[in-house]
């Protein structure tokens, strides 16, 4: 597992080639992206009126954002709301009980309140399917397009064996674009069902944090396995939780 | 807002992977052990201790069994106003062993720095090591840590420390991965790098003449390790870092515990920040990496606030329509590579960590260290807006907080205190076992 000079440049450069190769590709994989969700939001019978051309970069061609009607906070049943309260107590018991977790689960709280305050304040405030189809885009895209480089620093280089580094890397970009699909799908099931009572909570803990645990989740796996490579398989206190 | 955020985190996020692959690379491990039993200078070992009945036997029958000179070694168990049984552990071993030499405390000002400025002046060894009371020093320890004074220009060093109460809760899991990335990762990547190591206070030493020449220990600092590590840095000493020097501690289980630790720690750093970055900036036998790392170690739990403020920002950002409307690559490519690249940064060091010590069960909680990270953000923020606070209206802050340990194993049964000698030595001999088994010695 010795890091030399040429690994880490030849790494990097393999990380350059990938992203060069998406980024070329980019508008396929948008679309990709767009008919998986489609029949991921036709399985789940969410009603979905098409999609509409969004632009995502300039330069690029447009992706496609899905027009999924949503409801205004008027409009939003009685559930929905009655939702929203109970994930705010739920949450409030679980920083009450859990210490560990209270700090996230307070800022889960803020989000739940600052959606609520908005949605009851500032009613103008809209934000449609396909917007939140253009941003969720932008911000995936651009996750797919600079994963290889994270894979390459987490995943290749401590691995003692190139060919498993390069089966988590593959691994990994293949997972986050269908976990991103799904993630969308829920979203907007949520949008549809709710309004914009959860979407703040939903784009943090969805989107950026999604994106960080699963990055996280296969990292410690893949530790684990190199480690056992490593080392091999003990049974001693230090390895024992 | 978000892109000064973003440049701060980014920048310690670089220092993070520029250490984890340091370490990963194992280039020119700088390695004192080779010296253990050529240099044995006479140490004087501190204990300080406030109602330690629990611990203080385990510790002091871990140094008689030390495989140091008796006639080199002195232990000064600072005894600091103790109420339980403290006392008569401390002296019923200072009547086995004559080297053992108690100071009891009962009057002045409280807190770990000021108790041993006092026994400071008792002390006639040439270096001072230092343990907490709650912690089992192995066997090798002592000869591992004044190994490196061979070296004129170390003025202090610093050992690992290791929880051994790694399975009693879901925080003392998370606090020994955290531990293992500090230690076996950062320690030894800035140790090899030529960067000053941090002294912890415990499971260390410095040089009696270091001390001296930089006028002691400052009783005034929450963190006087922190502050004895600037001290002697900016006075021309550097400070060794010995890997396999390794020692185990008790690492709190409960998060209220925690809080308070972190607490002081964060209020000891900013104060150390405050007091020496002037002149850390203008030393000038110091290169301006070794300034700059400086710098970003004292200032480490700065980036909590940061953090927060890019929360913040980010969560107006999308409840402002025309802010969706933002299509700018290059600054979107920042913010994504931001959220990726930085939050994994010190995650990488973890996983180093984890490879080079081949525990590899532990490696599965890496996931749930997000829960350490808003837990710890959220107690940084608050004992920093406390110290500032305090700072402003220069009112006093809530001085020395002793960490909680309750000894205890995983069934919840004494682990050794309140115990006759021989189950008391049974207990630290298993940990040595122990040690020889899980580290690979």
């Amino acid at each position: 597992m010795q890091l030399t000079r040429e690994r880490v440049g030849a790494a990097l450069g393999m990380a350059f080639a990938v992203f060069c190769l998406l980024a070329y590709f980019a508008v396929p994989l948008m679309a990709l992206h767009s008919s998986l969700a489609d029949t991921l939001l036709r399985w789940a019978g969410i009603p979905n009126a098409g999609w509409e051309p969004v632009a995502i970069f300039p330069g690029l061609q447009p992706g496609s954002g899905p027009l999924v009607p949503v409801p205004t906070f008027e409009q939003v049943s009685e559930g929905a709301r009655f939702a929203l309260i109970l994930g705010i107590v739920v949450l409030l018991i679980v920083a009450r009980r859990f210490s560990l977790f209270r700090n996230l689960a307070n800022f889960l709280i803020v989000l739940l309140c600052v959606s609520a305050v908005v949605n009851v304040f500032f009613d103008t405030f809209q934000l449609q399917s396909k917007v939140f189809g253009q941003i969720w885009l932008r911000q995936e895209l651009l996750v797919w397009l600079l994963m290889p480089f994270v894979s390459v620093l987490l995943f290749l280089l401590p691995q003692p064996n190139l060919g498993v580094g390069l089966g988590w890397m593959a691994l990994v970009q293949v997972y986050g674009f269908l976990f991103s699909a799904l993630r969308f799908v829920f979203c907007l099931g949520m949008l549809h069902y709710t309004g914009l009572l959860f979407m703040p909570l939903l784009w943090f803990a969805l989107g950026t944090l999604s994106d960080l645990l699963f990055l996280l989740f296969f990292y410690s796996i893949s530790v684990y396995r190199a480690s056992g490579k490593l080392w091999g398989v003990r049974s001693s206190w230090q390895s024992q939780l | 807002m978000i892109v000064l955020c973003m440049l701060v985190l980014g920048a310690y996020a670089a220092r993070h992977y520029h250490l984890g692959f340091s370490r990963m690379r194992l280039e020119h491990p700088q390695e004192s052990n080779e010296l253990v039993g050529f240099v044995v200078p006479r140490v004087t070992v501190f204990i300080p201790m406030h109602n330690e009945e629990k611990v203080a036997r385990d510790i002091l029958q871990a140094l008689v069994d030390c495989d140091y000179d008796w006639e080199l070694l002195e232990v000064i168990p600072v005894n600091d106003r103790s109420t339980d049984g403290t006392r008569a552990i401390v002296d019923e071993f200072a009547a086995r062993y004559p080297f053992i030499k108690p100071y009891h405390r009962t009057k002045g000002a409280g807190g770990k720095p000021a108790a041993l400025v006092e026994a400071t002046e008792l002390a006639t060894g040439e270096i001072y090591l230092m343990f907490d009371a709650d912690y089992v020093p192995g066997r090798a320890v002592l000869k591992m840590l004044t190994a490196p004074f061979v070296d004129p220009e170390i003025g202090a060093v610093m050992g690992r420390v290791v929880p051994h109460n790694i399975g009693d809760s879901l925080l003392s899991g998370l606090l020994s991965l955290e531990r293992s990335a500090g230690y076996q990762s950062v320690q030894q990547a800035r140790f090899n790098l030529g960067f000053t190591a941090q002294f912890g206070g415990t499971v260390g030493g410095v040089r009696a003449a270091a001390l001296r020449a930089v006028g002691g220990w400052n009783p005034e600092s929450l963190t006087e390790d922190t502050d004895l590590t600037f001290a002697l840095l900016l006075n021309g000493w550097r400070t060794a870092y010995v890997n396999r020097a390794e020692c185990y501690e008790e690492v709190p289980q409960d998060w209220g515990v925690r809080r308070r630790q972190l607490s002081r720690w964060v209020t000891g750093h900013t104060e150390c920040l405050h007091n020496y970055w002037p002149d850390l900036l203008e030393a000038r036998f110091l290169s301006g990496r070794e300034k700059v790392d400086a710098i970003f170690l004292l200032a480490m739990y700065l980036t909590a606030p940061v953090i927060v403020i890019g929360w913040i920002a980010s969560l107006l950002l999308f409840f402002i329509p025309q802010a969706h409307a933002i299509p700018v690559l290059p600054v979107a490519m920042l913010i994504i590579g931001y959220l990726l690249f930085s939050n994994q940064a010190t995650f990488l060091e973890i996983g180093v960590a984890t490879l080079l010590d081949g525990t590899r069960l532990r490696a599965l909680l890496i996931p749930l260290s997000i829960l350490n990270f808003f837990a710890n953000t959220g107690a940084i923020c608050n004992a920093l807006r406390k110290f500032y606070w305090n700072r402003f209206w220069g009112s006093g802050g809530d001085g020395w907080y002793k960490t909680h340990r309750t000894r205890l194993d995983s069934k919840g049964q004494s682990f050794a205190g309140a115990q006759p000698a021989g189950a008391a030595r049974q207990s630290v001999a298993g940990l040595y076992h122990a040690s020889n088994e899980g580290m690979g010695d």
